[in-house]
């Protein structure tokens, strides 16, 4: 009974202990100013990610999906500079879940020669 | 009386199920815009904002509270963060979330270098 009740009680704080989490910080580049693009050739990009948060703690593909969105944008822009970005987060009710939507909007531009940020 | 709560729950299920189908987002927050062309760096700035999603049970984990605005109030956050700043350049986004038995907690923190546009 009372090794029942430490095994309940060990599981019960592991489980509390790890309910949170810290996601992975997304860089969005280094600044970018108009004399160092081609403005004339900009395309808008768009990329998003997708987690799921199952039950109420257990993040699947939850934390990473703001990075995965920004490398597939990052993917899309080739070696074109990203700019003017924008974030979009939805959810959305799954019941025995959540689904998590980061969708990253912005411009691609080439980039013009070389030229100071400042 | 058994029977009855039983319903009751139902109809209550029912209606969340209606309401949480349309799922929820945020408009889209401008986080790195271009940079102007003279511009004067202030430091560091950094903002972070809260949602939650609950409430009770997964089951019932449709109401937002603050969960959708937080990308904006944590752009607005770091801007003030820093008297004078116009934008931010350099900009990084990070994501926590907890767990906090009724409801799942979401922080958004923006954070880059801000700046102030000379004309």
């Amino acid at each position: 009974m009372t090794k029942s009740g430490i095994k309940s009680l060990l599981l019960a704080a592991a489980v509390a202990a790890l309910s949170g989490c810290a996601g992975q910080p997304v860089n969005f580049g280094a600044a970018v100013t108009p004399e160092q693009i081609d403005q004339s050739k900009g395309e808008a990009v768009s990329a998003s990610a997708t987690g799921f948060q199952l039950l109420l703690f257990i993040p699947i593909a939850v934390n990473g999906r703001q990075q995965n969105a920004y490398e597939e944008l990052q993917a899309k822009a080739g070696d074109r500079v990203l700019t003017d970005i924008k974030i979009t987060e939805s959810w959305t009710y799954a019941f025995v879940g959540t689904l998590y939507t980061t969708k990253i909007d912005a411009m691609a531009y080439p980039k013009k020669g070389t030229g100071a940020a400042q | 009386m058994k029977s009855i709560s039983i319903t009751g729950k139902r109809v209550l299920q029912g209606l969340l199920l209606c309401l949480a189908l349309q799922a929820c987002s945020s408009a889209p927050v401008m986080v790195s815009p271009m940079t102007p062309q003279r511009f004067e760096k202030l430091g560091y700035a950094e903002g972070q904002a809260c949602g939650a999603l609950g409430l009770l049970a997964t089951a019932y984990y449709a109401v937002p509270l603050g969960l959708n605005s937080r990308v904006e109030r944590a752009y607005d956050a770091a801007l003030k963060s820093v008297p004078g700043a116009t934008s931010l350049v350099n900009v990084s986004v990070k994501e926590d979330w907890a767990w906090a038995l009724v409801v799942t907690t979401r922080c958004t923190t923006v954070s880059g270098d801000a700046i102030k546009e000379i004309k």
